[in-house]
């Protein structure tokens, strides 16, 4: 991703406990961008999709291991106005092929967490890296 | 008179969380929720109010506690939470439409 001198960049251990810091982090970042519609609801929504994307790296890329880290970057691009966001981590390769959409009719336990980033965001695209993995996420503002 | 009087009392438990639901203290959710159900609760209001978010992971926890509710007999109410993103996301995944929601406690305990 092309840095811009407003990019933000975490690099955050690969555990669901500071998933309220990535949220809060994001929230605070989206509240500085001006004229954003309902900016309460897209930042809400932003957080709960990349909260995901990161819940999903800690369980599947590093399965809860303890040591891995998770980097992600957040950049506000223009032409058009858009937040990308990447997260990267060093874990084991994902299908994304392989997690079916919940299935409303006969409600599920699990599998609403990509349903519910796809659903958020304008575009969900996973890479596989030699080193690792990369999740490219864009909402458009 | 024989009455042949009997009474049945099915408890009935609400949760009212006011902090984020999410990946990491949904198993604290999940594990008070299993211990009010094998304590013999069977009736639940999930009062939603005062939380200010829920992903997927504390989804699963509520759909997790209706079906272990229904299997013993029981069932799930939800109080709508106040955070409007919220709302809409229930209504994304048609939890709406899976649980009884309510827009308070009392009306929700009033529908069992």
């Amino acid at each position: 991703m092309e840095r811009h001198p407003d990019t933000l960049r975490l690099d955050l251990p690969a555990t669901n406990k500071y998933l309220n810091v990535l949220g809060a982090c994001l929230d605070a970042f989206i509240e500085r961008i001006n004229g954003v519609a309902e900016p309460r609801i897209t930042a809400y929504n932003i957080q709960l999709a990349v909260n995901e994307i990161f819940a999903n790296i800690v369980a599947h890329a590093y399965g809860d291991a303890p040591d891995g880290r998770v980097d992600v970057v957040v950049m506000l691009a223009t032409d058009p106005r858009r937040l990308l966001i990447e997260l990267s981590d060093t874990g084991s390769a994902f299908d994304p092929e392989t997690v079916a959409e919940p299935d409303f009719e006969d409600v599920q336990i699990h599998g609403y967490g990509l349903f519910l980033a796809r659903s958020l965001l304008d575009d969900v695209t996973y890479v596989r890296c030699p080193d690792g993995n990369t999740w490219r996420l864009i909402k458009y503002l | 008179m024989d009455l042949n009087l009997s009474e049945h009392i099915v408890r009935t438990v609400v949760i009212a969380p006011s902090q984020r639901i999410d990946a990491f203290n949904a198993p604290e959710l999940r594990a008070a929720l299993d211990q009010q159900i094998e304590g013999g609760a069977r009736r639940f209001v999930l009062d939603l109010t005062n939380v200010p978010f829920l992903d997927s992971a504390g989804m699963a926890v509520l759909v997790r506690l209706l079906k272990r509710a229904r299997d013993q007999g029981g069932d799930v109410r939800l109080v709508w939470p106040t955070e409007e993103a919220a709302r809409r996301i229930i209504r994304l995944t048609k939890f709406d439409r899976v649980f009884t929601m309510a827009e308070t406690a009392a009306a929700a305990l009033v529908d069992f």
